[in-house]
């Protein structure tokens, strides 16, 4: 594609929460390595629509640029993606952006993820290391575990596995993958191990592991490559082990 | 910021939703697909001709406990297994337009199966059993013959048991990474290589007995 070559976006548009959604067309110039978050800031330079009405310019959130923080996701015709990597050049037009639907949209491409904040809390996803007094060195971490550990990390809460889960969406509970793959980091750390029954106990209740139903697009969708559904795999065989000494009383 | 979660007393599916869905996954395995696979083994004499079919059938009818067995390993395995199974349906929202994979599919074709195999089995329960429960008809190799010998009926049974053969065979792969046993990548793909066979050589089968009945 050529510099100065017109570019049309088709945006999905909401004043408020409240308000009902439309449909705005915009066309911006485009110059080589332009990506959504590049089209969308010329969109604001000069906020009017392709057939010239002026108009508020479309908000959205966007932090590292990277692909690295998960701010800028979006529905990219039609598939859930950060806004940052996504390339004009590689997409067929006009390009589309939507809102992620599994969360409450706040305005334009805005959305609130803190269902998925609720879900780290609720499980635990963090390793609890408070107190006044020198607790010295941890336990060693095999190279083994470091990588599989790295792995997991890579999550930035960007919300693509949820998006893409038909498990997940407002009317159920369901944790989804992101979460259930921390608890599977968490509880293979040494240290964040000692409360790993606790993170098993959040996922067999309400909205917990038991409502995956191996759809499996998490892992096709997350642009980090966590394998999240050996994550939902592993983690279903510690509540197994745990539900099972529950049941027995060990 | 307000949250979607609900925060209203969750109901007793919900409160329950780990052991539930535990046993609806065990029960498909264990009774249901052990009692299909032995129902499918059974009638299979149905190659040996009506009268050794028919031997067969009548030691069944006269095993002890047969009301008992037949409520508590068959019919209510399955009725649970079916309920639970509708308020699992009730909790999906499918999206294969936007996403295609084929585990996707998977997941679609697993409930429509599921839907489809318990119309067939209540049709299937009252063309036969109930037959003799209600109506004191004897169920033998004859009263297959009748029954499949008409285009339609026949057509019903080859689309049940596709469905059946499909719901057991994914239901399997499913149930393998429910209960922690297949984890990794490979592994998933592996035992779903496994359970596409356990699948196509189910539905061969039943049809294949189906055929042996005409």
């Amino acid at each position: 594609m050529n510099s100065g070559k017109n570019v049309r976006f088709r945006i999905h548009r909401r004043e408020n929460p409240s308000a009902p959604p439309r449909w705005e067309e915009f066309e911006v110039s485009y110059y080589p390595g332009m990506n959504v978050i590049g089209a969308l800031m010329e969109i604001q330079k000069n906020p009017a629509t392709a057939d010239g009405k002026p108009t508020t310019p479309p908000a959205w959130e966007a932090n590292c640029l990277e692909e690295v923080c998960g701010s800028c996701t979006m529905v990219i015709n039609g598939a859930v993606r950060q806004a940052c990597s996504a390339l004009v050049v590689n997409l067929s037009q006009p390009i589309e952006l939507r809102p992620m639907s599994k969360f409450p949209n706040l305005r334009d491409l805005k959305v609130d993820r803190s269902r998925m904040f609720e879900g780290l809390k609720k499980v635990g996803a963090w390793v609890p290391l408070d107190g006044t007094h020198a607790l010295g060195a941890g336990p060693k971490v095999s190279p083994e575990t470091q990588q599989k550990a790295y792995a997991l990390s890579r999550c930035m809460t960007c919300g693509c596995c949820l998006e893409a889960c038909p498990q997940y969406h407002s009317r159920s509970q369901f944790i989804g993958a992101a979460a259930i793959s921390q608890v599977r980091l968490f509880n293979l750390h040494p240290s964040g191990a000692m409360n790993a029954g606790e993170r098993l106990e959040a996922l067999m209740g309400p909205g917990g592991v038991s409502n995956c139903g191996n759809a499996q697009n998490c892992v096709k969708v997350c642009p980090k490559e966590i394998p999240l559904t050996t994550s939902i795999g592993e983690v279903e065989w510690q509540v197994t082990q745990h539900a099972i000494k529950k049941l027995l009383g060990f | 910021m307000s949250s979607s979660f609900n925060n209203t007393a969750p109901g007793f599916l919900v409160r329950n939703e780990f052991w539930l869905k535990r046993l609806h996954s065990l029960s498909g395995i264990l009774p249901i697909g052990a009692y299909v696979v032995f129902h499918f083994f059974q009638n299979s004499y149905a190659q040996h001709g009506p009268e050794r079919y028919n031997e067969v059938v009548h030691a069944l009818q006269g095993i002890p406990y047969r009301f008992i067995l037949e409520l508590g390993v068959i019919a209510l395995p399955i009725l649970y297994h079916a309920l639970y199974g509708f308020a699992i349906l009730r909790w999906g929202a499918p999206n294969v337009r936007a996403y295609p994979y084929l585990a996707n599919w998977r997941y679609v074709f697993q409930r429509l199966t599921g839907v489809v195999a318990l119309a067939y089995i209540v049709f299937h329960v009252y063309r036969t059993t109930m037959q003799d429960y209600l109506y004191g008809r004897e169920v033998n190799f004859q009263l297959m013959a009748i029954d499949l010998s008409q285009p339609w009926i026949f057509l019903c049974y080859a689309i049940g048991i596709v469905c059946v053969a499909y719901h057991f065979g994914n239901g399997l792969w499913s149930f393998l990474i429910t209960w922690g046993i297949t984890r990794g990548e490979r592994a998933q793909r592996v035992s779903s290589l496994i359970c596409l066979g356990i699948f196509v050589s189910m539905a061969v089968w039943g049809i294949h007995i189906l055929t042996r009945f005409i």
